[in-house]
């Protein structure tokens, strides 16, 4: 019996409070033009727990509720004006109320003599204040009966009814502006004894009786309780009674307000009950939840058996439609039972948002939009933490501090939005703030240096990518670890979160404009629109959400191609790997039988794009999502499994499981690459330019092996060192050079953004500054090597029948930092081994080579491809290195360090193979027949650092 | 609910004049007789078409549709080192029931069901070591064969399929 009451308490109390944190927020700010009816509300929940506390023995909850009602009920007679420093309290008092009441068997034992004292405080500087002013009207009206008129007499009319009903005109005067904290007082003095019984008691039953021996006096009265419908509460019914029952001398002139009350009661009552609601279990809805999903697989059953009937007489055609139907209604209905509005999580955020802003020294204030769109209960639970995560970093990182703000010209206080909307059967939440935006350049530089990201995957980077490193596990940007976020972990908890509902979440920014955040989820869990599609004789589900389109490979504009071992489907120009569902699965080999599987579904999950190759396609079907058992809950592969139309089981497959699987995870770009590389082997003159101009007449190219990354950067930030320009990451310095300062060239234009093309020399890092960057080609037109008369620059081409200067960046470096170099001259070959041979396919590549070496004091034998180059070895006396390129014509690297490696007279002769890109297969191949290191081609001081390095370790044994 | 027989024993010796004795479901995998205590034993199901789970162990058949349930069928004769299971005409499932949980196990053919005292029940024997001892509780020696009872909840115990 007794739990059985505290539990309903625990329940009101929840309802209660639930609201309670948005309410005092909206009192805090409208401050002193507060809303009375908000007040109220506030004032009611905390006066019903009070009463219910009491009436049960909770005595924590009681006094609590007891002090901060009395703080309330200053601010509801305007005696109070709300100010951040008051609400704040308010706030927290709230807080332990709900604490307590989560805690309702342990509650006595909490200690709440803090906060009471404080409340205390808040509610005695009110009286304090307003003493003076009240002591007459105090002294002249009989505490309890006094404080009741007033109490109620907010509103002129109803003063003027008293006016001209009971009360006489002189306490009514005063009471309208003093006599409240006489109420308060009261309460606080006289009743407390027996209030809490004389409360609970008096809610409901008794006042009504006490308050009748009043109806005829108080008929008038009627037309003035519609007025004030929002302003009697029951709490005030209940002290009128309280009230009245102990100065039950007092009783006549008083009880005519009591009646009104009542009446009031009521109406407001009804109006507050739009549609009449029960509260359910739970674990009821998941129960009809799941026999709903039941009726769906039957009524699927149902229709295909009677699909299957082919003279159909027996008239079950229409029932069976009827069924459907009602069927789908049905599972809509139940669904609907556990939508809940999204408002439900946003409504905690002003107070987070508040908090953290003050914490923060920070002005912030948030916009929700959208607080009505409904989602699935267990949608709204999850994305709590992941939401309040995000906010927390959108006040912290995002918004700047006042000053920084008022320098940029924007206004002091910073904005975060949060909206949510429906879109495409999914529901998308953005969190939008105006604050600093990021700069993808930082992230990456940030990502290098912690090791997330390589510098060769850095400049590959899109800007898109670029944001979404900040979900990379162990990221994270803020300078300072701050106690509110910048631990590095939690954005990738974010991530990994939304994704387990299906969820997606990407990034947009704009440097100094602010950042986006948009996260996508389902509606709904249990019931999950996927494909169904076959491999073998088997099925599978896989969910719509991953799914970003099917395509057919036809051979020629979509078609599946082989490169360097890996498959990959190449789609509108774009590679991507391709994973076969029946290899993955690995179904044992009696069951491949021959298909083709040739129908490629494009599948994305965790921002990985790929091809998977199924045999079927079957169709689109929502199905119910079933729990595999304990001994399969764990697979990788599979997210469940479902049982489809016919009775089969079917799995559910797990787009981000297969690609993890399949050692997809962030490799997409890196295979599309070692593919182009690789095609790029095949045609041997081929090589990746970097194209850029300084005006509309100079124009040059870069190799792309070389570059580190790229990064756009605004001439503001642009500083000097001496007359060196630079750019600073930190503490970190990255030297910027110019073409214009070694070549002749015409004025570059200027504008706002400037290009740093980053690379190494000897360990340091350097930018080259290119004002228009036009594109990175794979290039294989001839490269005049001869007719370049200027230093630093290996070659001429045309591109775009543009005529194009192909730099060599070190000789343009050493050019600008000749002492750079310097240490690196002592590395000149003894002229006895200084004999080098260079295999090269590439003529522009020859010719670069040739003169880098010379340059350096070696004499260069080179030769166009591997046989040349073993026919040069084998005539030539005395050669103490070779230099190789991989892919060649007739005999490529690989097969001429075999044959090399084959003569023990060659046996410990150095061999440097040269790559564009080297991924680790060839590595690995390289080494394996025998290749003493890998270079990447121009990286000319390595290089020869290399070569030396080689030379001297054979000279020496 | 089982009782091991050490408990059994000292029943036996509290109350002489009634036996106890438990009834099992007895099936065939491989050549052995193998028996289940009737209690987790809830239906017998003929639908033998199997939905293989890919990237499941080996100790596990697959998955069948018990009535909109997703039931898992564990692979007896590997659990056990029998002989791997050939499909016959008497093949059939037998679904154990643990509370919520159902598991299935693939058997050759269902036998019958017997009724044996708890003291005929003896413990592991020696001469079966050609079946995984791990999920024997006992052995009942018949008139006319040797059941071996198995232990359902050691057999369903997903870590222990690991082994």
């Amino acid at each position: 019996m007794e739990d059985e009451l505290l539990t309903d308490f625990v329940q009101e109390a929840r309802d209660h409070l639930g609201d309670i944190e948005s309410q005092l927020l909206k009192i805090e700010v409208l401050g002193e033009d507060f809303d009375d009816d908000l007040v109220n509300t506030v004032f009611r929940a905390i006066h019903s727990i009070k009463g219910a506390a009491g009436f049960l023995g909770l005595s924590a909850i009681n006094r609590l509720s007891h002090s901060l009602e009395n703080v309330l009920g200053s601010v509801r007679s305007h005696k109070l004006v709300p100010d951040p420093f008051n609400v704040d309290v308010m706030l927290r008092a709230a807080d332990r109320l709900s604490d307590l009441i989560e805690n309702i068997q342990t509650s006595n034992d909490q200690n709440v003599d803090h906060l009471v004292q404080k409340l205390d405080e808040i509610f005695d500087t009110t009286l304090e204040a307003k003493k003076l002013a009240a002591t007459n009207t105090v002294d002249t009206l009989e505490s309890g009966k006094s404080a009741k008129t007033s109490a109620v007499k907010k509103r002129p009319s109803r003063a003027k009814v008293a006016k001209t009903d009971a009360a006489d005109a002189n306490s009514v005067d005063c009471s309208v502006a003093t006599a409240n904290p006489s109420a308060s007082k009261s309460r606080k003095r006289g009743a407390s004894p027996s209030q809490s019984a004389a409360q609970s008691q008096s809610n409901e039953g008794a006042s009504a009786s006490e308050a009748k021996p009043a109806t005829a006096s108080s008929a008038p009265l009627d037309s003035v309780a519609q007025s004030a419908v929002s302003l009697i509460d029951q709490s005030e019914s209940g002290l009128a009674a309280a009230i009245s029952a102990q100065d039950s001398d007092f009783g006549k002139p008083n009880h005519p307000d009591s009646r009104p009350v009542e009446n009031a009661d009521l109406s407001a009552k009804k109006l507050a009950q739009p549609e009449a609601t029960i509260r359910v279990g739970v674990r009821v809805l998941d129960r009809l939840m799941n026999l709903a999903g039941e009726l769906v697989l039957s009524r699927n059953q149902l229709l295909r058996a009677i699909d299957s009937r082919t003279n159909d007489e027996s008239g079950l055609s229409p029932i069976a439609a009827e069924l459907d139907q009602v069927t789908t209604e049905l599972q809509e209905a139940i669904m609907q039972t556990r939508m809940q509005p999204i408002g439900n999580v946003f409504n905690k955020f002003p107070r987070v948002l508040r908090d953290l802003s003050a914490q923060l020294g920070k002005q912030v204030s948030l916009e929700m939009e959208g607080n009505e769109v409904e989602v699935d209960k267990t949608i709204v639970e999850a994305i709590a933490d992941p939401l309040t995560h995000l906010i927390r970093n959108s006040v912290d990182h995002g918004v700047e501090s006042p000053e920084v703000r008022l320098a940029a010209g924007k206004p002091i206080e910073g904005v975060v939005r949060l909206r949510a909307f429906h879109q495409a059967g999914k529901v998308v939440i953005e969190i939008i703030d105006d604050g600093a935006g990021m700069d993808p350049a930082k992230l990456r530089s940030k990502a290098i240096e912690k090791g997330v990201i390589t510098l060769d995957q850095a400049s590959r980077m899109s800007q898109r990518d670029s944001f979404s490193l900040i979900f990379a596990p162990g990221f994270s940007t803020a300078a300072a670890v701050t106690s509110v976020s910048g631990r590095g972990v939690g954005m990738d908890v974010v991530k990994t979160n939304i994704e387990k509902l299906g969820g997606s979440v990407e990034i947009e920014s704009t440097l100094g404009k602010g950042s986006t955040v948009r996260i996508l989820v389902p509606l709904t869990l249990a019931i999950v629109p996927s494909m169904i599609i076959a491999s073998g004789k088997y099925r599978f589900a896989l969910p719509h959400a991953c799914i970003v389109e099917l395509v057919r490979a036809d051979g020629n504009e979509k078609r599946i191609e082989r490169v360097s071992g890996v498959e990959v489907l190449r789609i509108r120009g774009q590679l991507l790997p391709l994973v076969r569902l029946r290899q993955l699965l690995a179904f044992s080999s009696t069951e491949t039988d021959e298909t083709t599987e040739d129908q490629i579904v494009v599948v994305e999950a965790n921002e990985i794009r790929f091809a998977l190759a199924v045999d079927q396609v079957l169709d689109s079907e929502e199905i119910v999502v079933k729990p595999l058992g304990r001994h399969l809950n764990n697979l990788p592969l599979l997210a469940g499994a479902t049982i489809l139309g016919d009775g089969k089981v079917a799995m559910i497959l797990d787009a981000v499981g297969i690609s993890s699987r399949a050692k997809l995870s962030n490799s997409v770009e890196e295979i599309a690459v070692t593919a182009s590389a690789h095609e790029r082997g095949n045609q041997s003159e081929n090589q990746r330019l970097l194209l850029l101009s300084l005006n509309t007449v100079d124009h040059f190219a870069v190799s792309m092996d070389i570059v580190n990354r790229i990064e756009r950067i605004a001439v503001s930030d642009i500083e000097y060192v001496g007359d060196q320009k630079v750019l600073k990451y930190g503490d970190v310095m990255l030297p910027l050079l110019e073409i214009p300062h070694v070549l002749k060239c015409s004025d570059p234009i200027e504008p706002d953004h400037l290009y740093a093309i980053v690379y190494s020399v000897y360990g340091r890092e350097v930018g080259l500054l290119a004002p228009i960057l036009r594109d990175i080609r794979e290039s294989n037109s001839e490269v005049d090597t001869h007719n370049c008369p200027e230093k630093s620059v290996a070659g001429v081409t045309i591109i775009d029948e543009r005529v194009t200067r192909v730099l060599d960046v070190y000789s343009l470096t050493e050019a600008i930092h000749p002492n750079w170099f310097e240490k690196y001259k002592e590395l000149r070959p003894k002229v006895e081994c200084n004999r080098v041979l260079v295999c090269e396919d590439s003529a522009f590549f020859r010719a670069f080579l040739r003169s880098t070496l010379k340059d350096h004091g070696y004499e260069v034998f080179d030769a166009a491809d591997g046989e040349a180059g073993w026919e040069l070895l084998c005539e030539t006396p005395d050669i103490h290195l070779i230099v190789t390129d991989v892919e060649m014509p007739r005999l490529g690297g690989f097969g001429l360090t075999e044959r090399v490696r084959s003569e023990p007279r060659f046996a410990s002769l150095p061999i440097i193979a040269l790559t564009s890109l080297a991924d680790e297969d060839s590595i690995r191949h390289g080494l394996a027949v025998g290749v003493n290191e890998y270079q990447v081609k121009m990286n000319k001081p390595v290089l020869l650092e290399t070569v030396a390095r080689l030379i001297a370790s054979r000279s020496s044994k | 609910m089982t009782t091991t027989t050490a408990e059994t024993a000292s029943q036996k010796s509290a109350t002489a004049s009634f036996e106890p004795s438990r009834q099992l479901v007895t099936f065939y995998a491989d050549d052995f007789l193998l028996g289940v205590d009737i209690d987790y034993v809830q239906e017998i199901s003929r639908q033998v078409e199997l939905t293989p789970v890919p990237g499941a162990p080996e100790s596990i058949c697959g998955v069948i549709n018990l009535r909109g349930e997703v039931v898992t069928v564990l692979n007896l004769h590997h659990l056990l080192g029998a002989k791997p299971l050939e499909p016959g005409a008497n093949w059939c499932n037998l679904i154990l029931s643990f509370g919520a949980e159902r598991v299935g196990i693939c058997v050759d053919r269902v036998s019958d069901i017997c009724t044996v005292p708890e003291n005929k029940i003896v413990d592991g024997p020696s001469n079966l070591r050609s079946l995984n001892s791990r999920y024997i509780e006992g052995v009942y020696l018949r008139d006319d064969a040797v059941v071996v009872i198995l232990d359902p909840i050691k057999l369903s115990e997903p870590n222990q399929i690991a082994c």
